[in-house]
Parts: C-alpha cells; structure tokens; sequence
C-alpha cells in the first residue's frame, strides 16, 4: 500500500488508535478525499520544520540588529527573509528577553506552537501538567528545568490562547562575541526558544 | 486547565511513532485542503469524554474520526472494519 | 468596539456553552490592552464549520499574577509581573467596560 510508512507497529504497546488512522487513511484515499502525494507533502513538511530554524532566526538577530527590529516587530516576514514558511493566518510574535524581563510560553487551552517554523513542540509543552502550572508558578515550573531567573527580574507568560504563536528571543550568552553565526545557533536550545530556559553558553566540543 | 493544580513535568521525550505522524499529516493534508479546520480540530479534542485517558496524538486520531464522521465523510462502522482488518494484518498469520 | 493600548479591561463571564476560547482562569478579571494583534475570524464560529465572519479584533491582553491567583505567593515583583494573554474574540465585545482608576 502507501510505502512512506517504513516500518510496521508489531501489537502488543501499540495504541489501538495507531490501526484506527492508518484505517482512516485508507478510507480518505480510496475516496479520494485526499490522495497520496498531498500525505506525503503533508508528512514532509512537518518533517522539514524543527527547532534549528528558531536557532537561525536568534542567532541571525543577535548578530543583526536591523533582523531583530523585524522579527520583534513583524515575525512572519523575518521568518520569511530567512527561507521560512510561518503559519496563516496565525499571527508569529517573537517576545525578547531582557536582563530585567523573561518571557516563557504555554497554551493552556490546547497545544498551540509555531509548528510552521519550530515542528512539533516537545511532550512536556503539550502535557496537562505544564498547561495547568505555568501560568500560575511559572517559577516553580522553570526551576523544574532546573532555571531560576532571580527575583527581580519580571516573568511573563505569554497563553497562546488563539491565532498567536509565540517564539522566544532568548539574551546571548556573554562571552560569545568570537562565535560564528552558525555557531551561535548551536547554542540555542529548543527549551530555551520556549522559555523554559536559556542558551547553552559554549559551543559543545565533540 | 490554566492554573488548576498540577504534579511534576515529565520531561521525557518519546520517539514519534510513524501512526503518530500519520495523524498529524492526515490533519494537515484536511486542513490544506480546507476541509477541516484547526479550530474544529480543537473543539472536537475538547469535546471528547475521555479527552483524559487518552494520549496526544490518541486525542488527535479519536477527534479527527469524529469530526470525519460528523461531516459525513466517513462512517464509523468502516473505520472499524478497516481498523480490525489492518490489526489482524499487524498480528500475522 | 475598539480599545486602546493601556485600556483597563475586564473579561466577562461567559456563561456560553460550547467551544470557548476564553481560559475560565481568565473570566472575569481585569487587566490592561497591550497591543491589537489582528483580525481574525471568530474561532469559536470556526470550530462548528462556520465562517466565523465578520472578522473581529484580538487583542494582547495583560493581567497581574496577584489578580489572577488569590493565592499567589511570588515574588514582590509580582505586581509588575503580567500573565498577558491572548483572550479570544473579545468574546465577542464582551472584553469592555473600563473602570477608571481610582
């Protein structure tokens, strides 16, 4: 049948739910509801999209003041400038850190992400734990990730609540000014993109 | 869900599993083809009873039939025959 | 109805049924426009396959910790520290009313 499923699930910790789409996906072919090449395109795309792409959009804006003008002002189009295809017609903010303000992102109503730019989000953004707690003690929940802004500085959580994704600007780390903008990207960690934490502060030997 | 109680974050990641992918591209392919919207998506998700006892993507697959069934575009008796048909492939002879 | 950056709003009850895109932690509590976002559809109307037209206004919307949370035990910092979020549509105008600061 469809050859871009490489491997077959074998029973046993399956979901059943896994047999219930591969059924649903049957169904829509044989109907001609959809057809192939647009699952395929659809597999693809999400494929394409992951959290390097938020790496070069900080990494080209910590470098590039004019970049970070527009991508604090005018998300989508800076996303755009660098090859990247946001969402419609969802709005794309990019919230910047500051030494006196963090910033860190949740949609307590579903699950909303800039999947179009960053892929899927990861487990524990989707979870009912972080949904329900990061609005309330998103102090308590950062040090969970093992981050502690100190007391003084402001945190906003941002709820993603409609047609908004939201992207973080994390603050370079100090320190970095040799660093190539490739290797800057390195440093830019999924977590931190979220708010969850910051950038890695060197570039990872090995 | 926003500020009810709420334990410690698992912050283990799983592996995307290829009938996990597959619910995401069926739901973008109906939606490229605006045949199902993200918000129907949402609403469904929402609106189903055991929303709790399922994981993620089982949320997605269980609200994509839904509204699939909702629409008319499928029943659910031939996703279940097809379904049945697919597991007792997968179990072998 | 349109508001202003730095408006004091307050979202409303809703007593809707259905699908709601107002987080219930939000009902009823005042905070301040940031900033109009966009318009967009009504997504509660796009959630029942509807056209969700006329378009309508949403706005980013700050709240302080200690007026969302009765119970909220943060830093003292906490009365600069908005939760600002996105509430849906307004709901449908209902986001309004602006008491006047005493």
């Amino acid at each position: 049948m469809s050859d871009h499923h490489s491997h077959e699930e074998t029973g046993g910790t399956t979901s059943p739910y896994a047999a219930r789409i591969r059924a649903i996906e049957a169904l829509l072919l044989e109907k001609g509801v959809l057809t192939e090449p647009e699952v395929q395109d659809s597999i693809s795309y999400m494929e394409a999209r992951s959290p390097a792409n938020g790496a070069k959009l900080v990494a080209r804006a910590w470098v590039d003041p004019d970049f970070k003008k527009v991508l604090l002002s005018h998300g989508k189009a800076a996303a755009s400038q660098l090859g990247m295809d946001p969402e419609h017609p969802a709005e794309f903010i990019v919230v910047e850190n500051t030494p006196e303000l963090h910033n860190l992102i949740v949609c307590t109503l579903c699950s909303c992400y800039p999947r179009a730019i960053l892929g899927r989000p990861p487990d524990w953004y989707k979870s009912f734990a972080y949904r329900s707690r990061a609005v309330r003690e998103p102090r308590s929940v950062m040090r969970e990730f093992g981050f502690a802004p100190p007391e003084d500085v402001e945190v906003v959580v941002h709820d993603s609540t409609a047609d908004v994704r939201y992207m973080v600007l994390p603050m370079r780390p100090p320190g970095t000014e040799d660093l190539s903008e490739e290797e800057l990207a390195t440093l830019v960690t999924r977590d931190s993109l979220v708010g969850a934490g910051v950038p890695r502060s060197s570039v990872r030997v090995g | 869900m926003g500020g009810s109680p709420g334990g410690p974050i698992d912050r283990g990641q799983h592996e995307v599993e290829d009938w996990e992918r597959l619910a995401d591209a069926i739901n973008g392919a109906l939606g490229a083809k605006g045949l199902q919207s993200t918000d129907e998506l949402r609403r469904a998700i929402e609106s189903l009873e055991n929303y709790r006892d399922l994981s993620y993507y089982e949320r997605w697959v269980a609200a994509t039939e839904n509204l699939l069934v909702e629409n008319g575009v499928l029943s659910s008796d031939e996703i279940d025959e097809r379904a049945a048909e697919i597991e007792q492939l997968w179990d072998g002879p | 109805m349109t508001f202003e950056a730095g408006e004091r709003v307050r979202v409303l009850p809703s007593g809707k049924p259905g699908h709601v895109r107002t987080p219930a932690y939000l009902k009823g509590k005042v905070g301040w426009v940031e900033s109009l976002i966009g318009a967009f559809p009504n997504p509660e109307e796009l959630a029942y396959g509807h056209s969700g037209l006329p378009e309508r206004p949403l706005y980013k919307v700050g709240f302080r910790q200690i007026d969302l949370w009765d119970s909220y035990t943060g830093p003292p910092k906490t009365t600069s520290t908005p939760t600002s979020t996105n509430t849906g549509w307004s709901l449908k105008g209902e986001l309004r009313e602006r008491p006047s600061l005493a």
